[in-house]
């Protein structure tokens, strides 16, 4: 298969090594009445304790949906997960039942997403929802489970936590009620927390807070912190490692740092080239051509070749490196670096192997 | 118009970023030209001519209400207390601020969509809020806006052709109706669309298409101002560059004035020629984009920039972390004096009695704070 | 890059950023003319199998209404024999004699043409009365909305049939003509009259979600004209809800319309209708159900009709249905 292990790597950034998880050539397809939706395709990689893995991706490039699988949260039908394994702690979870699955969720993989407000019940003081995490999964009296709510508070650093673990998330601002999720979700120590766009619907100055306290409570678990998100100044400044997704799959992976300063794969350089920085005004900006693929209707061949400007087609390309028929397989390009591109090593401006 | 995508596929790529004229090619764009000679075409960036909108003590507050047929008013939501701000010919000014600090009040309060509380804001020397009529009726021509949800702007039932024309039936002096269809499609070729597509509806189209609509909707009037409100938020990353470089194209083009609302500093740095900061209703800190960016000397400018993640692995680590305490405090009960006492590591007595003019105090530009002071937050960039 | 790969991109730049990905449809040709919605809305029409289904039905009742004796196969609903008395159904007459030995089939034709002026007349008044109703309180707020909406809660809070009855009870000591008849229009209005709020709170609820949209906005700040705004964005993103509820209601009419007459309020003898017969057949529906059975069978018939009729509408006036 194209899955390469990159835990090597990974392992000399971070302190602890041993896999977490490891997903290993994810397929999932939404079928609907109007047609399939290749939503991922052939995703792999795996996340060590400590690691912080950035899954970097516009919207409908299935960095979402691959996550939502992991959690064993998709909707099904429509979304079925037609192919590979998600390795956790060495039991796949695609073969448990659902209540050893439901084990895991909580104490094992913990998710937070964008909306907290719709993601909290609003009849609920927030001090209930997080208490709920212990009575359901420790069987805590009520008691117990207000005071270790109000510990969870704090430790998110709600301010007054005391006090304020009997109002209700409207009550609360966003950035606070981003954090009253976190509590729930790292309530039973999870080891791996999977966060889905956690800042994305946050001011920017909350947003920095709420990254903070994510990279403080890291490095108190030693969790593994799966980041979703589509913004390139959050994956460099929180992130180990980094994975790109274009339509459904992986089209480069790294650590954050090589990535970042040499790009391989025309995506990611694109997607570098076309964001301007708070750093520098910066000349015209050089935007991706095109749209952003419809996952109903992926292009053949390599699916971002449409909107390349590095493509090769028809005589131009050397046999078997034809952009729009051969599909470019996730490859070592350097050591450290994968890219699914024929000519990742042009891009990287380095003579082929 | 026998090959129209192909016209404008060299016309729209191949505009000099400096120069509008003459371009080559140009011939393609004479009724476009046509359409926008009433528009004194200053081009290049830089030179900005005079000012035509001017905003002074700006303020609108919402009532707060209790009861369902007979209102009470329990108190009022200062969405906008006291903005200043200018606007001139050719140049692009920045609003930033989080949300809710009013920055998109005050978009509608420019479109007049809604009535300032008190204030006045000057188009040409003419106060807005005493127009009526006719001259309002020709400064909803002059000054046109662009939304940032490109769902929620495009009226799903109306194709896109109606919805570009929609302004001339307004505004009929504008385009002679015989003409008009071949305007539309000029209109949709300038933003990068197909001329073809004007029978489609909105939903066809992908997000970053549909905010082209919305460009060409608001061009269809020939405008000397838009208003941009976060056009470019709801978009993907990839798409939104396109968007930024149609604007500044349309801008080097045509003249047009942008006053450009967004809570992303990054966009706002790179399209804009200045800056102000919004901060509960009120302007903190206004320079150039350089200024501003560079030597920030409002705290809250501080701590804002300070909070924008950078892009380059080698300049990680390297900024002043500022992480603000605390919330932005509710709209309808302000703290007193300066607003952004309550979270300023440097607040002082003075701070809760004396609301800080937006002056100058010996940074080079002005910024409301007593005890302002330069500093650089964001590293330069290693170019 | 070269300079033929720079020419690519650009060319790609603008073709990639006009296509959407979906296929493309035939409407792209453009003529003279530009398309609206409403030629749009017929074109797709058309192309619904279930709208012709629907408007065949339809345009079969409205003639049943219109010209009755073409349908009865000649006989006289009037013309009884009570010697056939609840006969069954035979080649000779398709749908058997009522209770006083006429023939079924002419009378459920004769039918036709009071149930459907009942429910057609009813429901184009509850549209008149919701779409204004609902617009103005939708659109102006305020202390016009906090009345009409409290007004529409005092007739809500009385129910159909109750309110009807006792109009229709009250009606004949009055002088307000039409109301004080008995007939078809009096009783169209009674219910009307108490059916109308469901239809005006879904405009209103429409309008106001309408008029706060970015497009409206859009459109005011272009200069736009209350009327223009109200003709050209909100009612038609408004009426298409409430058109779908409107082809319903046609039925529920023509049932409450059975009901007051079995209530002994509707139409009276000699009159028939529908409701009347199925009044009248539940008493004898052990041994003749074929008298509950046939009118049932064409009271839901029609309503079938106008209600595929609306669904087809609805889908036309929704550009997002399109496939």
């Amino acid at each position: 298969m194209t899955h390469l292990d990159l835990s090597k790597p990974t392992a000399e950034a971070t302190p602890a090594g041993t896999p977490l998880l490891d997903v290993d050539d994810l397929h999932v397809e939404f079928r609907t009445r109007s047609g399939t939706v290749h939503a991922v395709n052939g995703v792999s990689y795996s996340l060590a304790a400590g690691e912080t893995l950035a899954i970097l991706g516009e919207s409908g490039s299935g960095k979402s949906v691959s996550a939502q699988a992991i959690m064993g949260i998709l909707e099904s039908p429509p979304a079925v997960v037609t192919g590979g394994g998600i390795w956790f702690e060495g039991r796949n979870m695609l073969e448990m039942s659902a209540e050893d699955q439901r084990q895991i969720r909580g104490p094992g993989i913990s998710m937070i997403f964008q909306d907290a407000l719709s993601s909290l019940n609003p009849v609920y003081s927030v001090g209930f929802q997080i208490g709920e995490m212990f009575r359901a999964h420790q069987g805590m009296s009520k008691k117990d489970a207000r005071k270790r709510a109000i510990e969870m508070m704090d430790r998110v650093r709600i301010p007054a936590a005391a006090r304020r673990v009997d109002d209700y998330p409207h009550q609360f601002s966003g950035g606070m009620r981003q954090r009253v999720m976190i509590a729930m979700a790292i309530a039973l120590d999870p080891r791996i927390l999977i966060a889905d766009e956690p800042t994305t619907a946050l001011d920017v100055t909350v947003q920095a807070q709420v990254m903070d306290l994510l990279k403080d409570l890291q490095s108190e678990t030693g969790m593994g912190l799966i980041l979703i998100t589509h913004d390139l100044g959050v994956v460099n400044e929180v992130a180990d490692n980094v994975a790109v997704m274009y339509a459904g799959e992986i089209v480069e992976r790294g650590t954050v740092d090589d990535v970042f300063t040499r790009p391989s794969h025309p995506y990611t350089d694109g997607l570098m080239r076309s964001v301007p920085q708070v750093e520098a005004k910066g000349g015209r900006l050089q935007p991706i051509v095109g749209q952003p693929p419809n996952l109903a209707h992926i292009p053949s061949g390599c699916p971002f070749h449409p909107r390349c400007s590095r493509r090769r087609l028809g005589a131009e390309a050397p046999p078997g490196r034809e952009c729009s028929t051969d599909v470019p397989p996730l490859r070592l390009v350097v050591p450290g670096r994968e890219a699914a591109c024929h000519y990742s090593e042009e891009v990287l401006g380095v003579p082929a192997q | 118009m026998s090959q129209p995508s192909e016209h404008g596929a060299t016309a729209a790529s191949s505009l000099p970023t400096s120069v509008p004229a003459p371009v080559p090619g140009q011939h393609e764009h004479s009724s476009l030209t046509k359409l926008t000679s009433g528009v004194a075409a200053t081009g290049a960036r830089g030179e900005m001519g005079e000012a035509l909108l001017e905003v002074r003590g700006l303020q609108k507050h919402f009532p707060l209400t209790q009861g369902i047929v007979f209102k009470r008013t329990v108190g009022h939501v200062r969405a906008v207390d006291g903005v200043d701000l200018t606007l001139r010919r050719g140049e692009t000014v920045g609003l930033v601020g989080e949300s809710g600090c009013g920055k998109s009040t005050v978009s509608k309060l420019i479109v007049a969509l809604e009535k300032p509380t008190a204030g006045s804001i000057f188009f040409k020397g003419r106060d807005v809020a005493r127009m009526g009529g006719r001259a309002l009726k020709d400064y909803r021509r002059e000054v046109q806006i662009i939304f940032q949800d490109p769902y929620a702007s495009l009226n799903p039932r109306m194709t896109v052709g109606d919805i570009v024309a929609e302004g001339w039936a307004v505004h009929a002096d504008v385009a002679p109706r015989k003409g008009r269809l071949k305007r539309t499609q000029e209109l949709l070729d300038r933003v990068g669309l197909n001329p073809d597509y004007v029978n489609r509806y909105p939903h066809q189209f992908s997000g970053g298409q549909r905010q082209r609509i919305g460009i060409a909707r608001a061009l269809a009037l020939q405008p000397e101002v838009i208003v941009c409100d976060e056009p470019v938020s709801a978009l993907d990353v990839s798409v939104q560059a396109q968007v930024v470089n149609l604007l500044e194209d349309l801008q080097d083009e045509l003249g047009l004035s942008y006053l450009f609302i967004a809570h992303d500093l990054s966009v706002v740095r790179h399209i804009s020629d200045r800056v102000a900061v919004m901060y509960l209703g009120s302007i903190v800190e206004e320079g150039t984009a350089d200024e501003v960016y560079s030597s920030p000397s409002h705290p809250y400018t501080q701590a804002l920039l300070s909070s924008v993640p950078l892009h380059e692995p080698a300049l990680r680590g390297q900024k002043d972390r500022i992480l603000l305490q605390g919330d932005v405090p509710s709209p309808a009960d302000p703290p007193s004096g300066c607003r952004f006492r309550t979270r300023c590591w440097k607040a002082q007595d003075v701070c809760a009695t004396d609301p800080p003019q937006l002056v100058d105090r010996g940074q080079g530009h002005p910024s409301a704070c007593h005890f302002a002071e330069a500093r650089t937050v964001v590293p330069v960039d290693v170019e | 890059m070269t300079d033929q790969q720079q020419l690519d991109l650009r060319k790609d730049e603008v073709q990639a950023g006009t296509t959407t990905g979906l296929a493309s449809p035939s409407v792209d040709v453009t003529k003279e003319r530009q398309n609206s919605l409403w030629s749009d809305a017929w074109g797709e029409l058309r192309r619904n199998p279930l709208f012709w289904i629907g408007a065949v039905l339809g345009v079969f009742f409205v003639l049943m209404a219109l010209v009755p004796q073409v349908f009865a196969r000649g006989a006289d609903p009037r013309a009884c024999d009570l010697a056939n008395s609840q006969d069954l159904p035979s080649a000779q007459h398709w749908f058997g004699f009522d209770q006083q030995g006429c023939d079924y089939l002419a009378n459920v034709v004769y039918g036709a043409r009071n149930s459907l002026i009942i429910g057609v007349t009813a429901v184009l008044v509850i549209l008149l009365l919701g779409v204004v109703v609902g617009a103005i309180a939708g659109y102006y707020g305020g202390i016009a909305d906090g009345i009409l909406a409290r007004i529409a809660d005092i007739f809500y809070a009385l129910p159909l049939i109750l309110g009807a009855l006792v109009l229709l009870r009250v009606g004949p000591s009055t002088g307000i003509p039409i109301i004080n008849s008995r007939g078809p229009g009096a009783v169209a209005i009674a219910l009307a009259l108490f059916g109308w709020m469901t239809a005006m709170r879904l405009v209103r609820s429409q309008v106001i979600a309408v008029k706060s949209s970015d497009y409206v906005a859009a459109a005011r700040a272009m200069g736009a004209s209350g009327r223009r705004i109200l003709v050209r964005h909100i009612l038609p993103n408004a009426v298409a809800p409430v058109l779908v509820y409107a082809t319903i209601t046609i039925g529920v009419i023509i049932a409450a319309e059975a009901t007051l007459t079995y209530l002994g309020v509707g139409l009276q003898r000699p009159a028939i209708s529908w409701g009347l017969q199925i009044a009248a057949g539940q008493a004898s529906i052990r041994t003749a159900p074929h008298l509950v059975l046939f009118p049932s069978l064409i009271l839901t018939l029609t309503v079938m009709a106008f209600v595929m009729m609306g669904d087809a509408l609805r889908d036309a006036l929704d550009p997002r249905q399109r496939a």
